[in-house]
């Protein structure tokens, strides 16, 4: 690969990126899969001869299907689906009759490692991996995939009932998908909250994240803390050092690939102490024990790498990230989690940063397929 | 099945060397797959030759193990780069690929039962490449 030019990604070293006079290649390799991508079409075709030559190899022409993930062009840019997968899985969980459910998770409700333990706990081992494979393109389903994975190692019958739920809500949405969308500026916007002190037995707070380039979704994350937060300020102020983090790496990427963000990137928080803690260099009595590598968020927003703002929390679209929401919100979140129900011509007509208030979707939001 | 070993001969997966008395010899066998299509139909019957990587010491046979994996989040990244600059998108499959790994450490195996040498028959393969069920097998 390197004999040819390109360069191995710091960023990713499964990315490899070639820069010459007439455009940019970009390679992903994924054990013996390979993704190819570039500005120059005769130069796409004059590698894909070249790596033929190397190795013996199959052309799969356009991406249709990479790791049980369809990928689908339509008139909004390009459609993720896993709804083969979603289906088997439904089929592997003998569950392909079960009824349907609108959310994945019970409101307000928190799992506790008590209870009657699960006689198959392989079972739910494989079912819950599995879901977790499913995240690949359903944020909507990350919080309560994330909270029954805690318990892997001890399931019991509360949780199994849990998993159940999520394969029922499964079950309605599986030709749902993520649209990554073609009519977008290069701007990163990231979201960031936490759920101070969220489990009730261990009292540690979830992180939850979503990063959007342009209007797609690209990342996001839904997962415990490691350490206990003495106030709701120091559990945002956590979210936030983890998705500085995470836009760190993002930039390093696309700094690779020779792109130029029009404006540093923005990070939302809706708690305002959290980010006055990452705006001052103050240490007050109440964050005088938040560790030293949290700071780092600080150092961003100073060197101006990161621009921090603050978000009413109606408009924090990283909340479904940290706490089952109620059905409205839930499905309303969905939508601006860009994900949506497949067809050939999506209709999308809301903007995820509307900032106006009230945004305007209407799309169907029913939960039925 | 002819295929299979075709490949493995010309990639020059192994070498054949006398039975070594201080090293761990490994076994070896053949996987039989019977590939259909999406209507039932046979597409074509499957022969996989594997060593049998779960006789491996760590430590002796093996040091570290992982696989290339990328991350979700750079697909992503590059999927919307695509569709914002109109890019096109091609994939490929490596055939084999797991062959096109070499092996620092010296890992020993059986003869693959049915081609076995008739010049050498109780010679073993000293393994240069890596093969489908050995623990190098994904780093490759």
């Amino acid at each position: 690969m390197l004999g040819l030019g390109f360069l191995a990604s710091r960023a990713d070293s499964l990315l490899f990126v070639y820069h010459g006079p007439h455009g940019v290649l970009c390679l992903l390799l994924y054990v013996d899969d390979i993704i190819i991508t570039g500005s120059n079409q005769l130069m796409l075709r004059t590698l894909i001869n070249r790596l033929a030559q190397e190795f013996s190899m199959k052309d799969l022409g356009d991406l249709h299907y990479f790791l049980g993930i369809e990928v689908i062009r339509n008139d909004k840019g390009i459609f993720l689906s896993q709804a083969k997968y979603a289906l088997d899985l439904l089929t592997r969980a003998d569950m392909v009759d079960c009824k349907l459910i609108s959310t994945p998770f019970v409101v307000g409700s928190h799992l506790t490692e008590s209870g009657t333990p699960h006689c198959d706990a392989t079972q739910f081992r494989s079912l819950a991996g599995a879901l977790q494979y499913l995240t690949l393109t359903r944020p909507d389903l990350s919080y309560s995939v994330n909270s029954i994975c805690q318990y892997m190692h001890a399931p019991t019958i509360d949780h199994f009932c849990t998993l159940k739920r999520i394969l029922r809500y499964v079950k309605g949405t599986y030709h749902y998908g993520l649209q990554l969308s073609q009519h977008s500026s290069s701007t990163l916007i990231g979201y960031s909250d936490a759920d101070w002190a969220g489990c009730p037995v261990t009292r540690r707070s979830t992180t939850g994240y979503a990063v959007y380039f342009g209007q797609s979704l690209i990342s996001w994350c839904s997962k415990k803390q490691t350490t206990i937060a003495r106030s709701s300020a120091e559990a945002e102020y956590r979210a936030l050092a983890t998705i500085a983090a995470e836009i760190s790496w993002m930039l390093q990427l696309l700094h690779e690939l020779h792109i130029t963000l029009p404006s540093s990137p923005r990070l939302l928080c809706d708690n305002t102490s959290a980010i006055f803690i990452a705006s001052n260099p103050v240490t007050k009595s109440r964050s005088k024990h938040i560790n030293i590598d949290y700071h780092f968020v600080r150092e961003l927003v100073a060197g101006k790498t990161l621009s921090l703002c603050f978000v009413p929390s109606h408009l924090q679209l990283a909340d479904v990230f940290t706490k089952g929401v109620a059905k409205l919100q839930f499905l309303l979140d969905r939508g601006k989690l860009c994900v949506f129900p497949f067809s050939t011509t999506t209709t999308w007509r809301g903007n995820i940063r509307d900032k106006s208030g009230s945004p305007n979707y209407d799309q169907d939001i029913s939960d039925t397929p | 099945m002819d295929d299979e070993i075709a490949a493995l001969k010309q990639n020059n997966t192994w070498r054949l060397v006398p039975r070594p008395h201080n090293h761990n010899v490994i076994g070896c066998r053949w996987i039989f797959k019977t590939k259909l299509q999406a209507d039932g139909s046979v597409e074509c019957h499957k022969a996989r030759f594997v060593a049998q990587g779960f006789c491996q010491k760590h430590g002796i046979d093996f040091d570290v193990t992982f696989s290339p994996v990328v991350r979700p989040a750079t697909v992503r990244i590059i999927l919307t780069l695509t569709v914002m600059h109109n890019w096109a998108l091609r994939q490929l499959d490596v055939k084999n690929a797991f062959l096109h790994g070499f092996l620092q450490e010296e890992v020993y195996m059986e003869q693959p039962p049915g081609y076995i040498d008739l010049e050498f028959p109780s010679h073993v393969c000293c393994l240069q490449r890596t093969l489908y069920g050995l623990k190098q097998a994904p780093r490759a």
